[in-house]
Order: structure tokens, then C-alpha cells, then sequence
């Protein structure tokens, strides 16, 4: 799960800066996402950590469109860059 | 469209795309301030290193300028003509205030960058206002200035950076008084009370409008018209005193009726 954690971490903490506090209870709301309320510290629960990604990424993208996708990409480009395009979430391909 | 077709009732769809509409304009606009914001921090960071180097820089050149003329001065070359003796002498106090200030500067920086380190020692800070008071003089005399002092009876034992202390908050608040002051008497106080030690310096000088009241403990914030009584103002010396006082626990704070009306500057440490 390791760099699936820190790309959720990641996205989180760069839609924080855009739009605060929200980013933090829009990620509570994603299924297969753990968030420590007292750290803010991410970790992906069992299932399929790509599609875990993806519905991160869609729940952003839901409420604020093609933008906060685009956030998500650029907050994730650092360590999908050392990632296979096979285990890239396909939200996160460019 | 014609004002009698009726207009068709606005479905929850129709309600939930306008609203997405409107969150994507906010996050665009929201996004815009987060990088601008951004790089402003890294622009502010740049020029916060660049003075901080500059000032440096210019600070080793003005004490090697200020041992050369000191060694004039002194006599160290020998005898010299009662003329080079007097330029060396305004030159050396010139180079002297140009190090004042620049060091002025650094420690502004060095604050801001949470680079300065803190003593915790106890000193008597009574003795250390007297000290202050004595070396004063000489600069209130020579502008007919009376120093007013009072001092109650009391332990002034503080814990805290002396020099930093006597430096940048007693001599500070002092030479201020004494600058902006043109004629009258300037008025020091000490006492201890409640746990605390309460000093304040009072003139009569030319006061503080309220918008300069709002600036004046802030980087590089003086008064509007200060500048003109002391041209050589960095604007550095009440924010570095504030610094100063808080990192020690204590509070700094100023009170004026407004220009013309004089000020006080009070501080309070916890004993």
C-alpha cells in the first residue's frame, strides 16, 4: 500500500491548500480511506488501492471538476513518476 | 421570449449542474490564490535570503572601515594632524550608526527566520535601566532634555537575555524618547508589582497618529512623519523590541494621544 498511502496523502494536503479544511471531509466520505482525525494521517484499507484513488480523485472532481483533477494529477506526478503506467490509478494517467 | 409563455419549473438537476457550475468557478479562483500565494512565499524567502546577505556583506565592510578609523583615531599610526584627528573621529561615529543600523537589519532577519537564540539568566534589570539612564544623558544634555527618573523600591531580579534586553528595549525605548523629543522632559519609570516589572518611558515628543500606532511594532513601521525628525530610521528597532520582549514572556505596548501629544512606551515582564 506504501506509495498508495502517500499519493492520497498527497492529494489531500494539495486540495487543502485550494480549498482548506473541506479536502479533509470530502477524503472522510471516500470508501477503502482511513483518516486519522487526530493526525490527518492517511492509510488505504484493504481492496483494490488504484480504485481507492480513483474514487478519491472522482470525489474532488465531483464537486469542484475537471480543475481538482488536475490538482490531484500534479499533488500525485512525484511519485506516480517512480510508478509503472501499470499501477497508475487511471484517474491519475496523463 | 415571449413574457406570457410560462417558464418551466427548475428541476433538481438543473439546480445541482448550476451549483457544480459555481464550485468549479470558486475552486478555479481558489486554486489561482493557492499558487499565487505559493509563490509569493517563495519570492518573500528569496528576498528575505538576499537581505539577509547583503546586509552581511556590507556589515564586514563597514567593521573593517570602523577599525581603520578607530585606529586613526586612537593614535595607533602615530601622530597625526588635529584635522585627519577630527575626520577620522565624525567618520568613525558615522561608520558606527551605518553598523548600528545594518545590525539592525540582520537581526530583524535573523528573527524572522527564527535563527536567534536566547539567554535565560537572571540579571538585576534595575541596574541595567540605570546603566542605560547614565550613558543617556550625555545625548538628553546636548539637546537640553531633562531625563525625569523614577524608581520604586523593589527586587528587579529578572530571568531573560540581558543584552538583548538592555540593547534593543531600554536604550531603544530611551534613544527614541530623546530623538523625538525637541524640547521638555523625557520621564522613565520602574516599579514592581503583581509579579511584575513595569518600566515606561514618557515624552513629550511628537506623538503617534493612529494609523502609525497601527504599524509601529511591525518590520520596517514608522511613523509617517518620523522619518523626518530621524532620517536615519530602519523601522526595525520597535519590531526587534517587541520580538525581544515577547520571546522573554513580556508584554510592549505604546499609548499616545495622538500627534503633538506625546507617547509612552510601557513593557512588563513577569518577575
Amino acid at each position: 500500500m506504501g506509495p498508495f498511502n502517500n499519493i492520497a496523502q498527497s492529494i489531500i494536503k494539495e486540495q487543502e491548500l485550494v480549498i482548506g479544511p473541506l479536502a479533509w471531509s470530502e477524503a472522510r466520505k471516500v470508501s477503502g480511506l482511513h483518516i486519522d482525525v487526530q493526525g490527518n494521517d492517511v492509510t488505504l484499507e484493504g481492496g483494490d488501492p488504484k480504485a481507492t484513488i480513483d474514487r478519491l480523485v472522482s470525489q474532488y472532481e465531483r464537486l469542484f471538476g475537471r480543475a481538482s483533477q488536475e490538482v490531484c494529477k500534479e499533488a500525485a506526478a512525484g511519485i506516480t513518476a517512480t510508478m509503472s503506467r501499470a499501477d497508475i490509478p487511471a484517474s491519475l494517467l496523463t | 421570449m415571449d413574457a406570457n409563455t410560462p417558464q418551466q419549473a427548475k428541476s433538481t438537476s438543473d439546480y445541482e449542474a448550476e451549483l457544480k457550475k459555481a464550485n468549479e468557478i470558486v475552486y478555479k479562483h481558489s486554486l489561482e490564490l493557492a499558487r499565487l500565494k505559493q509563490e509569493l512565499e517563495v519570492v518573500n524567502k528569496q528576498q528575505e535570503n538576499l537581505l539577509h546577505f547583503i546586509s552581511h556583506e556590507i556589515k564586514g565592510y563597514l567593521t573593517k572601515s570602523e577599525a581603520g578609523f578607530a585606529a586613526i583615531a586612537e593614535g595607533d599610526y602615530g601622530s597625526i594632524p588635529e584635522q585627519l584627528k577630527t575626520m577620522s573621529k565624525a567618520a568613525l561615529a558615522d561608520v558606527r550608526k551605518g553598523v548600528a543600523t545594518v545590525m539592525d537589519i540582520l537581526q530583524a532577519s535573523n528573527l524572522k527566520k527564527g535563527t536567534v537564540s536566547f539567554k535565560k539568566l537572571a540579571f538585576d534589570f534595575r541596574s541595567v535601566v540605570q546603566t542605560i539612564i547614565a550613558e543617556q544623558q550625555v545625548a538628553a544634555h546636548a539637546k537640553g532634555l531633562q531625563l525625569d527618573v523614577k524608581m520604586a523600591d523593589g527586587k528587579y531580579r529578572l530571568e531573560g537575555d540581558e543584552e538583548k534586553i538592555r540593547e534593543h528595549v531600554i536604550r531603544n525605548l530611551i534613544d527614541n524618547a530623546i530623538r523625538y523629543t525637541p524640547t521638555g522632559t523625557v520621564h522613565i519609570e520602574l516599579s514592581d508589582g503583581d509579579g511584575k516589572i513595569h518600566f515606561s518611558v514618557k515624552d513629550s515628543g511628537v506623538g503617534i497618529t493612529p494609523e502609525d500606532m497601527a504599524n509601529l511594532f511591525t518590520e520596517g513601521g514608522h511613523g509617517k512623519d518620523s522619518i523626518k525628525i530621524n532620517v536615519h530610521s530602519t523601522g526595525y528597532g520597535l519590531f526587534i523590541a517587541k520580538q525581544v520582549v515577547e520571546a522573554s514572556g513580556g508584554k510592549i505596548w505604546a499609548e499616545s494621544k495622538g500627534a503633538g501629544h506625546g507617547a509612552r512606551f510601557i513593557v512588563e515582564f513577569l518577575a
